[in-house]
């Protein structure tokens, strides 16, 4: 039990690093809004955390229900990292920058509110392991 | 990357349309000067911005696997090399010997659409700066 007292916290941490990442990627998207030939880049977290937990497309697990099924479970989701990419292939202007100003506000919000909530589990995780503990 | 080096990111986009606003500003206030110490008009001024790549390991980083790097960073505040407006003013004293007089190449439509881009932009990092900002708080906030 001990040894993944923390397993929750981790991986709400693993969300929470992501996006950080995503908060910067986007405000250097947003900085070089007017920078000719730059491209916009963006962060990949959930899809591959999806794929990890083999929850992609309609959200229900498969069942293991015996030894010898395969599971969707991919991977473990500790060792997914979260992946910048680049789309070089648009360009929104003449210039050759791909940045949507509309987009990134759209996301930087969206990135906020999402790290918001992350916070707020990690904090009541912390505060259920602190009421567990001091059960006396 | 440090704790809050995405600050630094923000402020770049931030020093950098403030710059392109003094260089606006400067083409607007001498959008009738006929006499510069290098002789002739006043020469249109625009600000070209590129990414801020400071060092080797961002460089590599960025061309290996496209990562957030540091910014932006103002290249060069290059002169417009467009004709000058003539204008016919034979009484000017700075009319050549047909009366016309040489004004800035400068659009004061295109000066404004500029300015108003880059407050929009100099907003969108402020928000962009807030929102690190707020959340780098959050964080600190964690188990309290």
């Amino acid at each position: 039990m001990l040894d993944n007292l923390f397993s929750s916290v981790d991986l709400l941490e693993k969300g929470s690093s992501a996006s950080w990442l995503r908060n910067e990627v986007i405000s250097n998207n947003i900085a070089n809004v007017d920078t000719p030939g730059y491209k916009a880049s963006e962060v990949k977290f959930e899809d591959l955390m999806a794929a990890a937990a083999g929850t992609e497309g309609s959200g229900l697990k498969m069942a293991v229900t015996n030894a010898k099924h395969i599971s969707a479970q991919s991977g473990d989701l500790s060792d997914v990292e979260a992946q910048v990419v680049t789309d070089r292939s648009t360009s929104e202007r003449l210039d050759g920058n791909n940045v949507d100003v509309e987009h990134e506000m759209s996301e930087l919000a969206k990135n906020s509110i999402e790290y918001y909530t992350l916070m707020s589990k990690v904090n009541s995780e912390f505060r259920k392991l602190d009421s567990a503990i001091k059960v006396t | 990357m440090g704790f809050l080096s995405g600050m630094d990111i923000s402020a770049s986009g931030l020093t950098a349309q403030r710059l392109r606003m003094d260089v606006i500003s400067e083409n607007i206030a001498n959008v009738d000067t006929t006499r510069t110490v290098d002789g002739g008009p006043y020469t249109r001024k625009y600000v070209v911005l590129e990414e801020r790549k400071d060092n080797f390991s961002d460089v590599l980083k960025s061309s290996a696997e496209a990562g957030a790097t540091g910014g932006v960073r103002v290249s060069e505040i290059g002169k417009d090399t467009s004709a000058y407006n003539l204008v016919y003013d034979p009484d000017n004293p700075d009319a050549n010997a047909d009366g016309y007089v040489q004004y800035p190449n400068v659009d004061m439509t295109q000066e404004m659409t500029d300015m108003i881009s880059a407050y929009r932009s100099y907003e969108a990092n402020v928000t962009a700066f807030s929102a690190y900002k707020d959340m780098a708080v959050k964080t600190l906030e964690i188990g309290t």
